[in-house]
């Protein structure tokens, strides 16, 4: 048998390919931002690397992880890794994982560049409490990688069911029966998403209002954490649903 | 000699449509036996049900003794057609994933195999001709140190020199006690190296005999006796 | 080596090793090449050579010596029967068609002698 070991860590090593290229292209973004202000403005004074990669960095983000998605999803169909001799069970939590571990090293290698061109003004932020930083630090990367896992598993939870259901499906009828998968699944994703986005709205509001007095902001870091420990339990059922459909289900091409 | 391959009662449907109905049949270790039958007659899925790449059939396919999806991953190399691998990248690139990923891979035997078969392994996957990739898939595929090997189509469409080689690189290469599993739809290309043949004609398994059998009881060539079992008399439709 | 592929392919193989030790190419006492080169050599599956050399083992034209391979037998007796009985065969073959043609033995002699004698002169041209 294959050793889970060895298999994340060839899939690592594939998959950090898309996040050198993503921060690759961010980089780019950078030097022709700052090369179209430096012959607006003439000087360089003015000019703050670090605050325009950082700006690109959302873009980015959501950019590396449609990507990672969709090697995560290739790996599901491909013989070359479908046919290694290894458990369902571990083929996906070793997928699953050297996605994830791929997009903790991409926010890794952001934080040390954005430092590298010119460090974080920490000061500028507005920050409640120092002595809850740690707390508001956590509980937002704990939301951050949940949302992200959720977002993962549920994208391979729509894949593989829509792969299931096309097997009892007539050829001819697939194309119609996915679109219809695909709306429905378009719709509730929009409510997942408007549900959480109002969340995190009123989180991050919180975190940088000054209107909000310091004594009683820290205590949305309990709740933050509570939201994710729920993300979690979705994750846990997704995978579930995931490891049955992969097992007894999914076919390799 | 012992079974390696036991099928029993075997089903597969697909969407909606049957492509194997009530497949028996089984393999002796150390045999070469050839699969054959038309186009569409079922050989690939039958190779990829045993493989463990097709799912949710009915019956039993027992390797060894073993019938899980991952016990039979184990003892199975199936020459899939690589379609899920980046064409760009390079042959020894490849190879080095199968290094990492398969524990049964040998290395040395790959290096053998791609000298005998005269590949570049600089070369990228998406460059290569039709003959070159089959001969890198059977190189692949044969590294893996496995009692089953599953090879589909391997002369498909492919010129009369590396349908010689990659015919030597098995007769050279295959272990003593290794089963191969040929399928083809030019009885003509394999025909010399069988010990047995298995037809399958309208999805199901309409011949399981020894080679010499045929030459010796029937008094006819393999090619002749295929063709007497898909024009002759056993219709099932 | 090209095979009939009506005919057992173990069968062929048989033959063929007959010859090369009547024309010795393989003489008394050579070493039979390893089952797998010539598996790869003849371009047929290693049971198949297995077969007919196990064969031919069993009819004492070759001789396994053990840890080392197989030899064509020094058996001067066994060669000498093995020739005649190869030559014998064709012999049989040309006696049964000839027959099937009404010939008689005698009819059959002049024949041969005849062609014999023709195939000398072409020889000698």
């Amino acid at each position: 048998m294959t050793s889970s070991i060895k298999l994340m860590r060839t899939m690592i090593r594939q998959k950090s390919s898309s996040v050198h290229k993503v921060i690759g292209l961010q980089l780019l973004a950078l030097v022709i931002t700052l090369i179209i202000q430096l012959w607006q403005q003439g000087h360089l004074d003015a000019l703050d690397p670090a605050g325009f990669f950082a700006s690109y960095g959302m873009l980015a983000t959501m950019v590396l992880f449609v990507l990672l998605a969709l090697r995560t999803e290739h790996i599901w169909t491909n013989s070359v890794f479908r046919l290694i001799p290894i458990t369902d069970t571990r083929l996906y939590i070793s997928n699953l994982l050297s996605t994830f571990l791929n997009f903790v090293y991409f926010l890794i290698l952001e934080t040390i560049i954005t430092g590298l061109l010119g460090s974080l003004d920490l000061a500028d932020f507005n920050m409640p409490n120092t002595s809850h930083l740690f707390g508001y630090v956590t509980s937002g990367l704990a939301l951050i990688f949940t949302l992200l896992l959720v977002g993962w598993t549920f994208i391979s939870m729509v894949h593989l069911l829509g792969k299931m259901i096309s097997t009892f499906l007539p050829e001819t009828k697939q194309g119609f029966i996915q679109l219809v998968l695909y709306i429905v699944v378009f719709f509730l994703l929009f409510f997942v998403l408007s549900t959480i986005d109002n969340t995190i709205g009123n989180y991050v509001n919180n975190f940088f209002s000054p209107v909000y007095s310091m004594g009683t902001l820290y205590q949305i870091i309990g709740p933050i954490f509570i939201l994710s420990g729920f993300m979690l339990l979705w994750v846990i059922l997704f995978s579930l649903i995931n490891i049955y459909l992969l097992k007894y289900w999914t076919e390799a091409k | 000699m012992t079974e390696i391959l036991s099928i029993n009662n075997l089903s597969y449907k697909r969407n909606l449509t049957s492509i194997l109905k009530q497949v028996n049949c089984s393999a002796e270790s150390g045999s070469i036996i050839g699969l054959l039958g038309a186009n569409g007659a079922g050989k690939t899925t039958l190779m990829r049900l045993i493989s463990g790449a097709a799912k949710g059939f009915h019956g039993e396919i027992s390797i060894n003794g073993n019938t899980q999806d991952i016990e039979r991953k184990q003892l199975v190399s199936f020459s899939h057609q690589l379609d899920g691998v980046n064409s760009h990248d390079r042959m020894e690139k490849i190879a080095e994933f199968y290094q990492a990923v398969y524990p049964d891979f040998s290395e040395s035997a790959f290096k053998r195999l791609a000298e005998f078969l005269e590949l570049d392994l600089h070369q990228r996957l998406g460059n290569l001709s039709k003959g070159n990739r089959m001969k890198f898939i059977i190189a692949i595929t044969l590294s893996r140190q496995v009692q089953l090997y599953l090879l589909d189509e391997p002369f498909d469409g492919i010129d009369s020199m590396s349908r010689k080689k990659i015919i030597a690189s098995i007769l050279q290469w295959k272990p003593v006690d290794a089963t191969i599993l040929i399928s083809d739809h030019h009885v003509d290309d394999v025909a010399n190296i069988l010990d047995a043949v298995l037809i399958i004609k309208d999805k199901k398994m309409v011949v399981s005999e020894k080679a010499d059998k045929i030459r010796e009881e029937y008094g006819q060539s393999i090619e002749d006796y295929y063709e007497s079992i898909y024009t002759g008399g056993k219709e099932n439709d | 080596m090209k095979f009939d592929d009506k005919i057992p392919i173990y069968y062929q193989i048989k033959q063929y090793i007959y010859r090369e030790i009547i024309i010795e190419e393989l003489k008394p006492g050579q070493q039979i090449p390893a089952i797998r080169q010539l598996a790869v050599s003849l371009t047929v599956n290693v049971n198949t050579i297995q077969r007919a050399l196990s064969e031919l083992i069993d009819e004492g034209v070759l001789v396994t010596q053990r840890g080392k391979g197989n030899f064509v037998t020094t058996n001067t007796r066994t060669l000498v029967k093995l020739k005649n009985d190869v030559v014998e065969a064709q012999v049989r073959e040309l006696y049964d068609q000839l027959s099937a043609l009404n010939i008689s033995p005698d009819e059959m002699l002049l024949y041969l002698k005849t062609y014999i004698n023709s195939r000398k002169e072409v020889h000698h041209d």
